[in-house]
């Protein structure tokens, strides 16, 4: 069965690889939040050599692209935007981040010191209106990322999927994949029509990546309320035996 | 209760021409073997695309492979796909009706609409549609297996006035079901009069309340054809053998295995916003959390609830329990990934026959023509001798 090929020392050097100093015990809420969401299918060669050993690619390999503008947040209004590979951690779906990005200092060292985002600082714009969506990120003054969406049409709240995200992070049980399950509430979602105009693979984690098939888009209007870490899994071992628990007592 | 067995023919990487003749070869053995040995269907699956997990793209062949070299069994077509980018109903219509006929009136015919995106992105199938369309080509199917003259201005499709050709074996036409692996669906099944196929192996408890809401709703259904099927099956695995410890080592893994290439697929709700799927439909994830209760004797042995692995012992109490909720077929898979040699499976078709089928019936009704649903009174009426 496919799993992943990629070195773990060799994604680090990759990315901005975060470090979790203690587990953070408490909820973090996101709130007033505009979300937007692509996903886009890519060839074979951004399949198992993108991901760690301990996850599984999907068939077919497939990005997922998030853009937050959050409103409120425990350090302020700030924008971030991050792209996963679609994976299966055991049985179960989720995203491996490859890159992330945050709009100021703050929000860039509380996503990496809480959640294990190999987060950067860039300037990341997400304007929407009646009529559609435009999405960009800029690092160093060069657009990394531009996507427009166009056609909304209203969806059931419930209608869109977020998938578990994992952050190869440092953290107090060692290096590990971070097991971020975000919980969603959106009082608006609206599904579009995308087309991804700029995209730098390299500078979004592997030159590898090629997200030339877009699936679909949605942004919703939502709060993000991410639990106290959970799980944290090995990098280089399955799921079924590479899972540790956190427990909070002993480390809080 | 009904014994059947079902082929998602899954094969291991790395792939060549010799490893899925193996795979399709072995079956085939599996098929001739069910039928001697008095299991009542061989199903096989239609996906397509979906690496190790299915390579049953056509099972329209393989079934007529099968029913080319059987007596008894009956060939279930399960599940074709009922979206008019991977199959158009005519052509799902012409193709059940020949091989109900090569089959000598043996065949079942299951739908489904595919859950994967992997599947529906592959044919640039618009996910919004598929419950639709489904619900189309089961009204459609019937009429074109029984009326001389159809004509139809549908959504799916619309064609003018023809016969179309052959008609089934089966009168008024084959026993339909529907696959069910979203919470709901068989409310779908019910409410048209369609046999319900399980194809997520819920625990007891999930399969007792969806079985007793099934057979609730059966009640008042508008039947979509001549037949009401009112049979409730399930997906399970089978590997049995004289010592449970044998039995779990080489089960319990083949479980696994399945679960994990199953969940190795996009699903749709995934990939796609839409109403027209609630849930991500990952069968492995939905069995990988079952466990049996402590005082289950399962729990004891290191096995899941209600999985068809264990010694002959441990599977008729498994199946009775299965049989005590309204379950009225169970519908075995017998390797993953060609991971059990297949004389091992061979071997636990034979003792599970040996031992555990006589616990359920007699051998002459092992060998007796496998029960069918009759047609609805008007219909039968209607058709007199069965001369069209």
């Amino acid at each position: 069965m496919l799993v992943g090929t990629a070195g773990i020392d060799a994604l680090m050097k990759l990315q901005a690889t975060a470090t979790i100093e203690r587990y953070l015990p408490e909820a973090t809420q996101f709130d007033d939040v505009a979300c937007f969401q692509m996903t886009a299918e890519m060839r074979n060669a951004a399949r198992e050599a993108i991901l760690p050993p301990s996850l599984h690619p999907t068939i077919p390999a497939a990005l997922s692209l998030q853009v937050w503008s959050v409103g409120k947040s425990p350090w302020g209004a700030f924008r971030f935007s991050f792209a996963r590979a679609a994976c299966r951690s055991g049985v179960r779906a989720r995203g491996f981040t490859l890159a992330a990005f945050a709009s100021n200092d703050a929000a860039c060292q509380a996503m990496r010191d809480h959640f294990g985002f190999p987060a950067r600082v860039a300037v990341v714009t997400l304007r929407y209106g009646y009529d559609g969506v435009d999405a960009r990120v800029a690092l160093d003054g060069a657009e990394i990322l531009h996507v427009q969406a166009l056609d909304p049409e209203p969806m059931d709240v419930h209608d869109v999927q977020y998938t578990g995200t994992l952050n190869l992070a440092h953290t107090p049980n060692g290096i590990r994949l971070v097991q971020l399950e975000a919980d969603h509430t959106a009082t608006r979602i609206e599904r579009l029509t995308a087309r991804l105009l700029r995209f730098d693979a390299a500078t979004w984690g592997n030159a590898l990546l090629d997200p030339y098939n877009v699936v679909s888009s949605s942004l919703a209007a939502e709060t993000i309320v991410v639990p106290p870490l959970r799980f944290v899994c090995k990098a280089d071992e399955l799921a079924f035996t590479g899972t540790e628990s956190i427990a909070y007592g002993a480390r809080a | 209760m009904k014994f059947g067995i079902f082929f998602e023919l899954s094969t291991p990487r790395p792939f060549s021409t010799a490893t899925e003749w193996s795979v399709y070869h072995n079956a085939l053995e599996q098929g001739r073997l069910a039928d001697e040995l008095g299991f009542d269907h061989v199903w096989a699956v239609e996906h397509h695309f979906l690496e190790e997990y299915s390579h049953c793209s056509s099972p329209e062949v393989f079934l007529t492979a099968v029913a080319a070299q059987t007596q008894r069994i009956r060939v279930g077509h399960g599940a074709v796909v009922c979206v008019p980018e991977m199959n158009h109903p005519i052509r799902v219509a012409e193709r059940a009706a020949a091989l109900d006929i090569i089959s000598n009136g043996r065949l079942e015919f299951g739908t489904a609409r595919s859950s994967t995106w992997t599947e529906l992105g592959g044919f640039s199938v618009n996910p919004d549609d598929t419950k639709k369309t489904w619900d189309e080509f089961v009204r459609v199917l019937p009429q074109m297996w029984t009326k001389d003259e159809f004509e139809w201005q549908g959504k799916a499709f619309s064609m003018p006035s023809r016969n179309v050709l052959p008609k089934p074996y089966q009168q008024p036409h084959p026993p339909m079901w529907v696959t069910v692996t979203t919470p709901g669906t068989e409310l779908d099944a019910a409410d048209r009069g369609l046999g319900c196929l399980g194809v997520s192996a819920a625990g007891y408890e999930e399969q007792e309340r969806r079985t007793k809401e099934y057979h609730r709703r059966i009640r008042q259904c508008e039947p979509v054809g001549g037949i009401v099927n009112d049979q409730v099956h399930t997906m399970n695995f089978l590997y049995c053998h004289e010592d449970y410890r044998e039995a779990r080592n080489v089960g319990v893994p083949m479980v696994n295995t399945f679960n994990i290439a199953n969940a190795h697929l996009y699903w749709t709700r995934e990939a796609f916003p839409t109403r027209a799927y609630q849930t991500l439909g990952n069968v492995g994830a939905a069995m990988k959390g079952k466990k049996p209760p402590a005082d289950d004797p399962s729990a004891a042995k290191g096995l899941p609830e209600g999985v068809g692995v264990g010694d002959p012992d441990h599977l008729v109490r498994t199946i009775k329990r299965w049989e005590s909720i309204g379950v009225t077929g169970i519908n075995f898979l017998l390797n993953a990934m060609e991971m059990v040699p297949q004389q091992k499976v061979l071997d636990s078709m034979r003792l599970f026959a040996r031992e555990v089928m006589p616990q359920f019936r007699s051998a002459a009704e092992s060998r007796a023509p496998v029960y069918t649903p009759a047609a609805l009174p008007e219909i039968s009426a209607a058709r007199g001798a069965g001369v069209r």
